[in-house]
């Protein structure tokens, strides 16, 4: 069989439109993230969001919905001052706290993770670039139960606000 | 003894060769992928800016419409149950819709969709218009073959990077998305460099980024392996004129082989009997099944290339 460049154009546009329109009618076909969380599949915290699946594009009343923590404290953390907080998006951090990031000490979507997981108790690696602000650090230290690893890692790992 | 004026005469009498009017049909479907990745593109600042949007187009990041994030993504797919940062199930599902097109037809993204593609072959065409026959052929063969193969180096580390870090971490060496978001905050100086040295390069090698370095290249091009249709050549009618060879964007010989199985083939056709071939029914896009008109040397691997 011999293919001709028309009809190789025709198979390249009904292959990824056929395939963006049948997703689209099944509901498989997302640009945007839901602004859900997956959930954990195994062990004790089985059906719970994870907070390694929060995105950038959340915002910080997004977070509070899933997971429960205060936008107002959530920003409090963060160090986001006369805005709306709700509206923040989680990305924002990398550009608040972008003169940091060149130092090697990041706080960014990874850091908002980490505060969500070790608030909630939930189980989450923690990376040694991902940096917290400190009264992120502080609310975590009066609020969460935390072991000494987690503890040692707080300690290491804390910036001060720009 | 002829003289000038005689030849001149002889000349003029000569009827002269009709242009071959070659298809436009890779053009244009180039030139609409462009233009929809760009208004999407556009569409979706609008909307970060609040601006009032273009009707009836979808507004999505260049990541959600890109299939290399559903290839970077299939490691936490796998693991996690999740995507990569800022990947969507749309990257996934083009994907997929790229693996169909690549065993049918081999790398159509690569030669007929890939925005960055196109636009290295438009800039192609103002090298090929200064530099003639030397274009694309500024670097000797036996430094450029091994070169072509740091395009598996950059995907393996793309694809542990990515794995390691649940970051896009393309996105800052990615002359696909500078091309895009140049305007934008996001953009990593190292991307624009890139993208600047890839602008420069194609004024002397035909698509620079997709030889040397283009780590989703490297995985559509393994599917030139083992994919339906392929290019073939005819030796029976073959003029030798190597016409194929000279129009083959990735220096790739057809001019001696039966068929075509090089790793970096684009599918762009341009070597066929459609395009550039000046003999008919000699390079073909075919399958095996027609191979019963091609000679009997044809499945012999050292004529493969």
């Amino acid at each position: 069989m011999k293919a001709k460049s028309a009809a190789v154009a025709i198979f390249v546009l009904v292959v990824i439109f056929g395939s963006v329109t049948y997703t689209s009618i099944t509901g498989q076909w997302q640009t945007k993230t839901s602004k859900v969380p997956t959930t954990y599949t195994e062990g004790t915290t089985t059906g719970q969001y994870d907070p390694a699946d929060i995105r950038g594009s959340y915002t910080l009343a997004d977070i509070e919905k899933s997971f429960g923590i205060p936008a107002d404290e959530l920003a409090t953390a963060f160090g986001i001052k006369d805005r709306d907080n709700a509206a923040v998006q989680v990305k924002e951090m990398e550009t608040i706290y972008a003169a940091l990031a060149a130092e090697g000490k990041e706080v960014g979507t990874n850091s908002v993770r980490v505060f969500v997981a070790l608030y909630k108790g939930l189980p989450m690696d923690l990376t040694d670039t991902t940096y917290l602000p400190r009264p992120a650090v502080e609310i975590l230290k009066t609020k969460a139960t935390l072991n000494q690893e987690q503890l040692d890692f707080l300690d290491k790992h804390t910036v001060d606000i720009p | 003894m002829t003289t000038d004026v005689d030849k001149s005469k002889l000349a003029a009498t000569k009827p002269k060769k009709k242009k071959k009017a070659r298809p436009w049909y890779r053009t244009a479907v180039q030139i609409f992928f462009f233009t929809l990745v760009a208004l999407i593109t556009l569409n979706e600042a609008l909307v970060e800016l609040g601006r009032q949007t273009i009707p009836f187009l979808a507004t999505a990041s260049l990541h959600a419409i890109c299939p290399f994030g559903g290839v970077v993504s299939i490691y936490e797919f796998v693991t996690a149950g999740r995507y990569a940062q800022k990947v969507h199930s749309s990257s996934f599902i083009l994907m997929w819709a790229a693996f169909i097109l690549a065993v049918g037809f081999g790398p159509l993204i690569c030669g007929w969709v890939c925005p960055l593609g196109s636009f290295q072959q438009w800039i192609a065409k103002l090298g090929r218009k200064f530099q003639g026959k030397k274009y694309n052929h500024l670097i000797p063969a036996q430094v450029d073959r091994p070169l072509r193969y740091t395009r598996y180096l950059v995907l393996a580390v793309v694809i542990f990077f990515t794995a390691s870090t649940r970051k896009l971490v393309f996105q800052d060496y990615d002359p696909y998305f500078a091309l895009f978001n140049f305007w934008s905050s996001e953009i990593a100086w190292t991307a624009l460099l890139i993208l600047g040295v890839t602008i420069v390069a194609s004024a002397w090698v035909e698509r620079p980024w997709c030889k040397y370095l283009c780590p989703y290249g490297a995985v559509l091009g393994l599917f030139n392996l083992f994919r339906i249709f392929r290019i073939r050549r005819e030796e029976s009618t073959c003029i030798n004129c190597k016409l194929c060879d000279r129009n083959c964007p990735m220096n790739i010989t057809i001019s001696t082989a039966t068929a075509v199985k090089d790793h970096q083939c684009i599918a762009c056709m341009n070597c066929t009997s459609e395009q550039f071939c000046p003999v008919a029914d000699t390079v073909d896009f075919t399958t095996r099944r027609d191979a019963g008109t091609m000679p009997a040397t044809e499945s012999t691997s050292k004529e493969e290339v």
